[in-house]
């Protein structure tokens, strides 16, 4: 019965966002704005940047929404175009970073998750740190798996592979980031 | 030694366990909202300018729709003038055989 009502508002939200209902953009938002924000802020680590692309991905949704097929979820399509928003807002930022922004670089390398739970802080940020060294595609399994805590299933749909392949992202992810760990351990203090 | 250092990987690794979301500013709905209010007048006024560009094409049709019903009409009309001439020419008194 849920789930039911719960499909049933997702095609209201898809249906009123389309004509331009500002109830719908209202309960849309609600939905969907820490999610999107949270992604974004993982991928830039800067608020600014993040609250940047956060408006990106709702433009595209309010003018792509009377296109939206329903092959998927809202939620996974929603997570797709924050994806590649943050990812072609970093590749802008690192073409034209010829001046390159002290501010900013500092907050990206020391970069504290707002939410993250104290005792963790410190651990947080080294893992922020890791997650670089990673290839795309590991990364944003990782970012959707273990920052998202999204199921294996939805981060498979979002990335369009099969759970098989995020498996086997995942387990790569894992080891490329203990190696580094390992190698770093001794200069842990200094992260 | 070794179990240090596993035990500290597991703890990064697992660091974003049970943290909370973080909140975008209050003035990003705002910002947001303003412009899918744009949004919402670029939209309409597309469906505007389409509703105009058929309205133009109909009106432009029954225009030359009408031109030619006049054009043709006219020319029938003259056929008719000159076919009632010849009926009544045909039935003038005038001619009477006897």
């Amino acid at each position: 019965m849920k789930k039911t009502n719960f499909l049933k508002n997702e095609t209201e939200i898809i249906k009123g966002l389309a004509d331009g209902n500002e109830k719908a953009l209202v309960i849309f938002y609600n939905i969907y704005s820490e999610k999107i924000y949270n992604t974004a802020l993982t991928y830039t680590r800067v608020v600014e940047d993040a609250e940047e692309v956060t408006q990106d991905v709702f433009i595209k949704v309010f003018k792509n929404i009377s296109k939206f097929k329903h092959n998927s979820s809202l939620n996974t399509w929603v997570y797709r175009i924050t994806i590649n928003a943050s990812l072609n807002f970093l590749n802008k930022k690192n073409r034209f970073n010829i001046f390159k922004n002290s501010i900013n670089t500092s907050q990206y390398i020391n970069f504290q998750h707002p939410g993250v739970l104290l005792e963790n802080k410190e651990n947080a940020a080294i893992l922020y740190r890791i997650i670089d060294c990673l290839p795309k595609n590991q990364k944003t399994a990782f970012i959707l798996s273990y920052i998202e805590e999204l199921p294996r299933k939805e981060v498979a749909d979002i990335m369009q592979n099969s759970l098989k392949s995020v498996e086997s992202l995942l387990q790569r992810a894992k080891k490329n980031m203990r190696f580094e760990l390992k190698k770093n351990y001794p200069n842990r203090t200094k992260f | 030694m070794d179990k240090k250092i596993e035990k500290w990987i597991n703890d990064v690794l697992t660091s974003m366990q049970g943290s909370q979301r973080a909140k975008p500013k209050t003035e990003l709905f705002t910002k947001i909202n303003n412009q899918f209010i744009n949004e919402k007048v670029i939209i309409n006024s597309k469906i505007l300018y389409k509703y105009a560009i058929v309205a133009i094409c109909l009106l432009l049709m029954n225009s030359i729709t009408l031109v030619y019903y006049f054009k043709h009409h006219q020319i029938n009309t003259e056929n008719v003038t000159s076919l009632d001439a010849y009926n009544k020419a045909l039935t003038n008194n005038s001619y009477q055989i006897y």
